[in-house]
């Protein structure tokens, strides 16, 4: 182990193989993720939807809206590639429209519950005590009932479209986030690096915007992924309802409701919404693994 | 002379554990009735085995825990329940250095970050620009480059970690810092590195420094004094020279044997210690350290030792110390004249490493020793 003195001669290679200094300043996150194959591969769906959704109204695609009573029901042919419905509109177009409101119902069914449920979870889980007692029960008491049930209770109760099919579905996720963020925060709370916070003499604000939020955020951004693929299918399963997106506006779940009437007829009508359903969800799903790997420090 | 900067007086904290459905609530008496006085200047160490509630006191003395029982002074005033500006103040004046370097930093907080979050927060009054600056100039006197500022803790080896920690732990400009076994979660090549880096820095800094260890080699050359805890009671305090040459408690005899260093000529009594230590949740009656004493009388069951003055400063709390010492030849090192060969070389690398690590930071050499 190295006895020689550092004259400036013997410092400079050192410098250049300091290991510290030598590692290049690249994003390991993005690194890991990269060369996760299905992680990329739900990347790429979900990024499919999401410019499929967001170019909607630019496609050459006919009006998702627009009848035609000269072609109900036709299979898939030049004119109409993925065929038409039971009153001739291009299934296509229903299903790249139906993508908006199937993304935004689960994009913002998700937030609506990350925004209420991480505060909650960071309340109960950093101050403990009777506000954990009346967080933890309210939470427990939501979850003892089944997501989708509950999904549809509160969409019957506050009457049939998707902005309160988005308000019902993120409502009842809410609960997997505030459980989720306050076990987080027990767990990092009694981290060594928490305990140096308080020896600094940080505040409280500041020990939970720099010390606890970020230390939660990764598991909390992977349940968010994760459950954008759930509230989909609750947005589906409202929409094939009736409790969701309201007709003739579409939605992957509306397009399964008809459908299922001319099965036999017209299984074009049922299987184009159902494949989109699933990759979509399969997607997210895959993206949230991914993420979990990826955002994961100590494994390399 | 006896400019005292921090002062313990009966402290205790016992801990309340269990006590979920049909369990019983046990009491761990952590830290039991411990009193301590360190000297502004000095280096202090407080030695004893694991769980013996080292650490606690660290956080009692610290206010990162509120004590069961006792009163803390530092600088000459009571720090028991203060809040607010004083706490803040308190923070600044007093620092802390962890034990495990992998978890006691933030691992989403560049160094930078981690190092200027102190100046930030006590010295409000400085730009960001300067803010930098001093962040740089903390990295260089902990041995650490400039340019490591914008690097995450995960990239650095232990060694370095430990650095950044005592750089963080600097940045307030505290009179006093407390490290909890700073070295014992590193590799034995860098131990002596950061052990140099500390005491150099607090006589530059002209800090006080209270330093806990789980054994008594780490502590010998750096020490000024010395407290010996068992089961969360002070069994010996004095002099570090004092404790090696002349070691009167049975307890401190047996750490003393722990440490491989026989001395020219002259045959050390060895104690080995059997059998575990009790837990500090049922401690034994009378003196603690009965049921693992070689030198325990009957009564020592039943008769609680008081700490009392055995030399001009050094006290113990056994009943029979006189007459233990009086029964064997004379037990510890006399310092640095009867100095072993493997302490002389123990101390050479030590110096080196302090030479070295001036102008040369660790990051070259341990990587060879770690990666
Ligand atoms: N928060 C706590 N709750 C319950 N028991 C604790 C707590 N912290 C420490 N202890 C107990 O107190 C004793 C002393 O612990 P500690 O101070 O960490 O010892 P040391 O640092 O000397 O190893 C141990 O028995 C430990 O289990
Ligand atoms: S008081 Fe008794 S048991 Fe305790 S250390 Fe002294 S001799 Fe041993
Ligand atoms: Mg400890």
């Amino acid at each position: 182990m190295m006895a020689q003195p550092a004259t400036p001669a013997t410092l400079k290679p050192q410098l250049m193989t300091d290991p510290v200094l030598q590692k290049r300043p690249e994003n390991r996150v993005w690194k890991k993720f990269r060369s996760h194959r299905s992680a990329m591969l739900g990347g790429l769906l979900v990024g499919l939807f999401v410019l499929m959704a967001v170019f909607a109204p630019i496609l050459p695609i006919p009006d998702p809206t627009a009848t035609d009573w000269g072609a109900v029901r036709q299979a898939p042919s030049a004119a109409h590639w993925l065929g038409t419905d039971e009153i001739g509109r291009d299934v296509l177009s229903r299903l790249v429209w139906g993508a908006q409101a199937s993304l935004l119902a689960g994009v913002i069914s998700v937030g609506i519950a990350v925004a209420f449920g991480v505060p909650m979870g960071i309340l109960a889980g950093y101050f403990g005590g009777w506000t954990d007692g009346i967080i933890s029960r309210c939470t427990e008491a939501l979850l003892a009932v089944p997501f989708l049930i509950l999904a549809i209770a509160l969409a019957a109760f506050l009457g049939p479209s998707l902005t309160n099919a988005m308000i019902a579905i993120g409502l009842s996720a809410t609960p997997v986030f505030v459980r989720l963020t306050r076990g987080q925060v027990i767990s990092v709370k009694a981290e060594d690096f928490v305990e140096g916070a308080h020896a600094i003499g940080l505040s409280t604000p500041k020990i939970l915007s720099r010390y606890i939020f970020p230390n939660i955020l990764p598991p909390v951004l992977v349940q968010a992924t994760l459950t954008i693929a759930t509230a989909i299918i609750a947005e589906a399963s409202l929409s094939f309802l009736g409790l969701g997106q309201q007709p003739p506006a579409p939605s992957w779940g509306s397009m399964l409701n008809t459908a299922k009437n001319f099965l036999s007829q017209a299984p074009w009508m049922a299987m184009w919404p159902g494949i989109a359903i699933f990759l979509v969800v399969l997607g997210f799903n895959l993206l949230g693994d991914g993420l979990r790997d990826a955002l994961d420090p100590r494994e390399h | 002379m006896t400019d005292l900067i921090l002062k313990a007086d009966g402290l205790k904290k016992h801990f309340q554990v269990g006590g979920g459905f049909m369990a019983e609530t046990k009491t761990v008496r952590a830290v039991d009735g411990v009193s301590i006085e360190v000297r502004r200047g000095e280096t202090f160490a407080i030695v004893g085995e694991s769980g013996c509630g080292k650490s606690t006191l660290a956080r009692l003395l610290m206010r990162l825990l509120e004590p069961t029982e006792g009163a803390i002074e530092f600088d000459g005033r009571d720090i028991a329940g203060i809040r607010g500006r004083d706490l803040r103040e308190l923070r600044r004046d007093m620092q802390f250095v962890f034990q495990d370097p992998f978890s006691s930093l933030n691992p989403r907080m560049s160094v930078g970050k981690l190092v200027g979050e102190p100046i930030e927060t006590h010295r409000p009054e400085l730009s960001r620009t300067q803010r930098r600056q001093e962040v740089a100039r903390l990295l260089r006197t902990v041995g650490l480059r400039p340019e490591h500022a914008d690097r995450y803790p995960h990239e650095f080896s232990g060694g370095q970690r430990q650095r950044i920690g005592i750089a963080r732990a600097l940045a307030s400009n505290p009179r006093l810092v407390i490290g909890d076994e700073p070295v014992s979660a590193l590799d034995v090549s860098v131990q002596a590195q950061v052990v140099n880096l500390l005491h150099d820095l607090k006589s530059k800094l002209d800090m006080t420094l209270v330093i806990i260890a789980h054994d008594l080699a780490v502590i010998r050359h750096m020490s000024d004094r010395v407290a010996v805890m068992y089961l969360g009671q002070v069994v010996e305090s004095g002099p570090t020279d004092e404790i090696f040459a002349a070691p009167r408690h049975p307890y401190t005899l047996a750490l003393l044997s722990a440490i491989p260093e026989p001395v020219h000529g002259r045959e050390r009594t060895r104690i080995a210690l059997s059998g575990e230590t009790p837990s500090p949740a049922s401690p034994p009656s009378g003196c603690r350290f009965h049921t693992r004493c070689p030198f325990a009388r009957e009564d020592c069951a039943t008769r609680v030792p008081e700490l009392r003055v055995a030399a001009n400063e050094t006290r113990v709390a056994c009943h029979y110390w006189e007459e233990i010492a009086a029964t064997r030849p004379k037990a510890g090192l006399t310092p640095a004249a009867a100095r072993s060969e493997g302490a002389q070389r123990r101390f050479a690398l030590y110096e080196a490493a302090t030479l070295r690590q001036t102008d040369r930071p660790e990051t070259a050499s341990n990587a060879g020793a770690t990666t």
